[in-house]
């Protein structure tokens, strides 16, 4: 699922779309999010923290070679048949 | 993927969880890089719709670019400060002439300035001056031949008349009422034509004011010939160089001068505070008043008939600040006469946005065309 979400925002936006996108603001909002599924950790800044010495975009684009591979294209293919 | 990543997060971060520390940093991992990808799914949508916006915005500066350079364009060559009636000299084209070689044109403006014409015999005043000044349009035609004595070897005197050799060449001066005329310079003579048909009798096409290289001494304060000496320089009587330094209650200066007339001409430069003769004034400062008094006449004139003012920049000695003074008041104050100025220094000026410039292209009498240049452009 995330990985062809990423696949998708990929081919919409392209790399440097999300370098543009992938601002603190967004971070701080996503770790926020997952902080809320685990209650009983504390994981928000300890994601934050992590993720500055991440190249997520590099993360992101591995997600989207690893669907390629599996073959799990999000658009769909004209088929000869038709 | 996320089992990739977890040695690494519990190396950076102080993550622990007891014994499910390494499934829950996976879980965590997942869920963080789940949500992520959400929100940067979101905010393409915004990207996206920034992206759009940005381009509508790009394409409507163009847009606007595009109609200012139009409109900077058409009034540039419209310059149509001067009432458009005042246009008097709408284009010149010079036809093997004065170091033009084939044909080159100069559409004027109300202000117009020609940089470089030192490649030329005549500069583009003089050209003007041509249709203007009986004088001027004399010295083009053939000297008559005289009789040249010379000393034979044998003996005697041998007499030869003189041959001029003039070289042919065309003016045309299309005015702004859409009249042509037509100065054709040939060995033979030269003749003015209005169209087609030749003009037996020259008379002046166009009404010019061009001021000269003008000086006055202590001596010509002395003799009081100063006010006759200005009068003639502007082509005016003394009794009008009189009424025109009395002037009327619209008078503006150029360089913010006073004047003051009552047994001699008293001038008070703008800086300055007291009123003194015209000799004691700097040649910087004489200049000045023969430019300012010049504005004035043209302006007067130019209410009864269309004037071209001329003005040479090698005739009249000025510092640069002077000229620029000058030109700016020109594009700034719109005049109701048309000025040419043939321009060899430039003048510490931002931008004239409505002067058209002229660049001379070419080599020294092997002129090929007049460039048309924006001020920028014609300053670097």
């Amino acid at each position: 699922m995330i990985a062809r979400l990423t696949e998708t925002l990929l081919l919409k936006v392209g790399k440097e779309g999300v370098a543009r996108l992938l601002k603190e603001p967004l971070l701080e909002k996503a770790a926020t999010n997952t902080q809320l599924d685990f209650e009983g950790l504390e994981i928000r800044d300890t994601l934050l923290k992590w993720s500055q010495s991440q190249n997520l975009i590099e993360i992101l684009e591995d997600l989207k070679r690893r669907q390629e591979a599996r073959g799990g294209r999000s658009r769909p293919r004209i088929s000869r048949d038709h | 993927m996320a089992d990739d990543l977890v040695p690494g997060f519990l190396e950076t971060t102080d993550f622990l969880a007891g014994e499910d520390t390494e499934s829950q940093a996976r879980a965590v991992i997942e869920a963080f890089l789940k949500h992520i990808v959400e929100e940067l799914y979101r905010s393409s949508d915004q990207l996206a719709f920034h992206a759009n916006r940005q381009e509508l915005l790009h394409r409507e500066t163009q847009d606007r670019i595009v109609q200012h350079l139009d409109a900077s364009l058409s009034s540039s060559q419209k310059s149509n400060h001067a009432p458009i009636q005042n246009r008097t000299v709408s284009q010149l084209t010079i036809s093997d002439y004065a170091g033009v070689c084939g044909e080159a044109t100069i559409t004027f403006g109300a202000l117009t300035l020609v940089c470089g014409t030192l490649k030329l015999s005549h500069t583009i005043c003089d050209l003007l001056r041509i249709f203007s000044e009986k004088e001027q349009f004399g010295l083009t035609q053939p000297a008559a031949p005289t009789l040249l004595e010379y000393s034979a070897a044998s003996g005697g005197t041998l007499r030869q008349p003189s041959r001029t050799f003039m070289r042919p060449g065309v003016l045309r001066l299309a005015r702004s009422d859409g009249n042509d005329f037509i100065v054709t310079i040939r060995g033979s003579g030269t003749t003015l034509s209005v169209g087609d048909t030749t003009a037996p009798v020259f008379s002046p096409v166009v009404k010019t004011i061009s001021p000269r290289k003008f000086l006055a001494t202590f001596s010509d304060q002395e003799d009081g010939s100063v006010e006759k000496k200005l009068a003639s320089h502007l082509d005016i009587s003394v009794e009008d160089l009189k009424a025109c330094i009395d002037g009327v209650p619209t008078d503006t200066s150029v360089f913010g001068y006073d004047y003051f007339y009552e047994d001699e001409l008293r001038v008070r430069p703008g800086s300055k505070s007291g009123f003194q003769t015209v000799a004691s004034l700097s040649g910087g400062e004489q200049s000045r008043l023969l430019l300012d008094l010049t504005v004035r006449i043209s302006r007067y004139r130019s209410k009864l008939e269309p004037i071209v003012l001329l003005v040479d920049q090698s005739k009249i000695f000025m510092d640069p600040e002077g000229w620029a003074c000058f030109l700016e008041w020109l594009e700034r104050k719109r005049p109701p006469f048309q000025t040419v100025v043939d321009l060899y220094t430039m003048p510490p000026i931002k931008y004239l946005a409505h002067a058209r410039c002229y660049e001379v292209i070419g080599d020294d009498m092997d002129v090929s065309a007049f460039e048309s240049r924006t001020w920028n452009s014609a300053t670097k």
